[in-house]
């Protein structure tokens, strides 16, 4: 008896240290992978593709990257000629030609490292190359059911995320990007990273006074989150009849919740009431005290009207979470 | 104080309607006759209410017995006629609230039609999914590309 207690416990010293390992190993993968998102310097071509309306519409991107901040350059594909850069918590996009200024998008910088841990597993899928290098796959497994997943390819050398696929909570591939090519050696130059003068400042993060002086009324707080889920901050943004609508985004590490509110002076705005022109969209769906006015494979659209002021959420979760978000609005 | 000529005619015009179909109380019946007499607007205006009154009467159908005792019932029922009184009738008495109502209701109308011409702004779902996909794209290890393309697509479409 003795000698199977001892045998036991031989097996579980030299046996359970590889499981928990493994799992540290893709943690620690995962860490290192966050750290160098705001380290690496390189420059390479990425090949990317989303799922629009069943399609798969593809584009080529030249990226740059210099120490978290990051310069796209779409090359091919519906958004040929566009520049997007991240830089010092903010996202501009420079459109190609057709308009004179662009649209801006200044956010907080946060660490969501704790919070993806929290609500997803990262777990080692093997081994790939990528680019002509060998990459760790890691799949990111939701804790919460519902909720979309990723897979990523981190770079062996220097941890740098080469190639993400990303999959909706229905379990659909609904976006592929990755580096064709890649050059660690290249030094992108600053000016690549610079926000040209006629960028207006279109949105951007802000506190509870300054969305209340600028919306005209004070934004309704949703009193029900899906679990993981935690408020990131007040956005506004103007509409075409110059009045602006406040975006409150939920992260959960790894997607994002949007809860759009807005007095619906613009045609097309998602008014319930008569008098304020037409929807955005024909209901494709019912639910008590909400209406599906959209259904994307990357979210889905809800929208319901609390007094005067017209609600949207968006996001890739279950109906039921959305509605429970805009239920409890009410 | 003695009230004006122009400021009497104003109070006895808006009354000449209660006048023409007895309504006015005593004092103010020799009120308004006293200011007829010697007022001759004033007496032409009571004149033309009372034409269009007879007009309106002649222009009744003789063959509509029906007509004529329901008018004869309520006239039985209600001494006081003037608060039953039709709306042509009411019309034909309130000469001046019945081109203000008009126009205002001409005014009115325009307005609706023309505000249901003008185009206001547009704003459609995608200038909510855009928003949304750049709001992701701030996120770690969002895949900023295709979340930029998408983002892209969808304020093509707005």
């Amino acid at each position: 008896m003795r000698k199977i207690i001892v045998c036991a416990l031989i097996f579980t010293i030299f046996a359970a240290p590889k499981s928990v390992l493994a799992a540290m190993s893709a943690r620690e993968i995962v860490e290192r992978a966050y750290a160098s998102e705001k380290n690496a310097t390189f420059q390479g071509v990425m090949l990317t593709s989303v799922l629009v309306n069943s399609k798969l519409v593809s584009a080529k991107v030249k990226v740059y990257r210099s120490h978290g901040k990051t310069r796209m350059e779409y090359l091919t594909g519906p958004a040929a000629g566009t520049v997007i850069i991240e830089n010092n918590n903010s996202v501009i996009t420079i459109p190609a030609k057709e308009t004179p200024q662009g649209t801006y998008l200044q956010y907080k910088a946060s660490n969501h490292l704790d919070q993806l841990l929290e609500n997803y597993t990262p777990k080692l899928a093997g081994s790939q190359s990528i680019a002509s290098r060998n990459c760790y796959v890691i799949k990111l497994e939701p804790r919460f059911s519902g909720n979309p997943t990723s897979k990523i390819w981190v770079d062996k050398g220097n941890y740098v995320i080469l190639k993400i696929d990303r999959y909706a909570s229905n379990g659909k591939l609904v976006s592929l990007s990755q580096y064709a090519n890649i050059d660690f050696s290249a030094r992108p130059p600053d000016s690549l990273f610079s926000v040209p003068a006629n960028t207006g400042k279109l949105s951007a993060r802000k506190s509870l006074e300054e969305v209340h002086k600028e919306v005209g009324f004070m934004p309704l707080k949703p009193k029900y989150t899906p679990k993981g889920y935690s408020f990131e901050g007040y956005y506004t943004k103007a509409m075409p009849c110059g009045l602006s609508f406040v975006a409150l985004k939920y992260v959960n590490g790894l997607n994002t919740i949007s809860v759009f509110e807005s007095k619906c002076p613009c045609r097309g705005a998602p008014c319930v009431s008569k008098g304020h022109g037409r929807r955005i969209g024909k209901c494709g769906g019912r639910v008590p005290g909400a209406c599906m006015l959209a259904d994307r494979p990357q979210a889905r659209m809800f929208c319901s009207k609390v007094g005067d002021i017209a609600i949207v959420v968006v996001g890739d979760a279950p109906t039921s979470e959305l509605v429970k978000i805009i239920e409890s609005l009410k | 104080m003695k009230k004006s000529s122009h400021e009497n005619c104003a109070e006895i015009v808006g009354r000449l309607a209660d006048y023409s179909v007895g309504k006015t109380s005593t004092r103010l019946r020799r009120k308004i006759e006293d200011h007829i007499a010697s007022c001759p607007n004033c007496s032409r205006e009571l004149e033309v209410l009372i034409r269009t009154a007879t007009l309106i009467e002649e222009n009744i159908p003789a063959d509509a017995p029906d007509l004529w005792n329901a008018i004869a019932s309520r006239l039985q029922t209600k001494p006081t006629h003037l608060k039953t009184a039709s709306p042509i009738l009411w019309l034909a008495r309130h000469k001046l609230h019945s081109v203000a109502t008009g126009v205002v209701v001409l005014i009115t109308l325009g307005a609706l039609i023309f505000s249901n011409t003008q185009k206001a702004p547009e704003i459609g779902s995608s200038t909510y999914f855009s928003h949304h996909a750049t709001m992701s794209l701030a996120e770690p290890f969002a895949d900023k590309a295709a979340l930029g393309l998408l983002s892209l697509i969808e304020s093509k479409q707005e």
